[in-house]
């Protein structure tokens, strides 16, 4: 298993593959539960919990993000739960956005060094977290005014989306939402389908259920572009990919078919509450950096 | 040319395990719906 090597500055060999595993495997059930990537905690987790590289853990969960919603697209797509419009061009500005944050995370590395790069990371996924946090607590409203942002937005060229029932929504505007979720994608490993629901049903106006299929959809081809863009700069290991991969496999069902014994109120505290856990781990382990720091 | 397969395989290997798995369960639902409900499989 010399792939292995170099990976975790912790665990090495079948214990790391193990972690690997059940860390993939704790993921998938928070996606069958919950209907979201769930890589917005695996990149943290696999920086503080395994000490994987942050460059190393944001293209591997990005390779790992393809395979996750390819498998969560084609189902939604089975179900009719997409806009194939708004997806062609919420995607290609996503997939520019991805190749952007990825260049911008690298410039970041650069121009700060391994500690401080490492500090702004847990910083930006601390925010990200609480957002994401306030965000599941919250619940999905679905958009109560009658035109939409991107609706309102005097920016042409127009396109109507007639299975989400829109009529003149603004290609910049679509654009837009898709490259700043490609941008987060590209820069911190996440799908961005945590941020990129609410954007779509409150910003655009789609359904919830249409919401998650587009979303999938966008995630997919940025997550192609940002992993690729990684796997140029060498920094994608298909030992931590593929054991990621298999666990949530067998996550999602799980986690599928737990959720059908739970509320979803009580779901969504339950879920908030575990995403504040893993901001907090990442709090005590930037506050342990910042005190160790010795000029 | 062996650069660009192995950068491509990062990509599409994950993407390949993931439309499987969707297709092993997808089958997996199908039987499971047939033997509960008789013939035809269980509805989308």
């Amino acid at each position: 298993m010399s792939g292995l090597e170099g990976i975790s500055c912790w665990l090495g060999g079948p214990a790391l593959l193990a972690a690997l595993v059940g860390l993939g495997f704790a993921v998938g059930i928070l996606t069958g539960l919950f209907g979201v990537g769930g890589a917005f905690s695996i990149v943290p987790l696999l920086n503080v919990a395994l000490g994987v590289p942050y460059p190393l853990a944001i293209g591997s969960s990005l390779c790992y993000t393809v395979g996750a919603s390819a498998s969560g697209l084609a189902r939604h797509i089975r179900l009719g739960n997409y806009e194939p419009r708004s997806i062609l061009a919420l995607a290609l500005a996503g997939m520019v956005g991805a190749v952007g944050g990825g260049a911008l995370n690298r410039f970041a590395q650069g121009a700060l060094g391994g500690r401080n790069y490492t500090l702004m990371m847990h910083g930006l996924f601390m925010a990200l977290l609480v957002v994401t946090a306030w965000l599941i607590a919250r619940g999905e409203r679905a958009n109560a005014s009658g035109r939409t942002l991107v609706q309102r937005l005097a920016l042409p060229p127009y396109i109507d989306l007639p299975r989400a029932g829109l009529r003149r929504v603004s290609v910049v505007g679509l654009g837009l939402v898709g490259a700043v979720a490609g941008v987060l994608a590209g820069m911190m490993g996440i799908g961005g389908g945590v941020l990129l629901i609410p954007a779509l049903v409150l910003v655009v106006g789609l359904g919830p259920h249409q919401a998650v299929g587009t979303s999938l959809g966008v995630v997919l081809f940025s997550a192609m572009a940002g992993g690729t863009k990684y796997a140029l700069d060498e920094h994608v290991s298909m030992w931590v990919v593929m054991p990621l991969l298999i666990g949530s496999v067998f996550g999602v069902q799980l986690g599928a078919w737990v959720c059908q014994a739970l509320r979803a109120r009580q779901l969504r505290r339950y879920f908030a509450l575990l995403v504040l856990a893993v901001a907090a781990v990442l709090a005590v382990d930037f506050a342990a950096k910042l005190l160790s720091w010795k000029p | 040319m062996l650069k660009v397969l192995k950068i491509a395989s990062y990509v599409l290997v994950p993407l390949a395990c993931g439309l499987l798995a969707d297709v092993v369960f997808e089958w997996l639902r199908r039987r499971r719906g047939a033997r509960r409900g008789g013939a035809g499989g269980a509805p989308e």
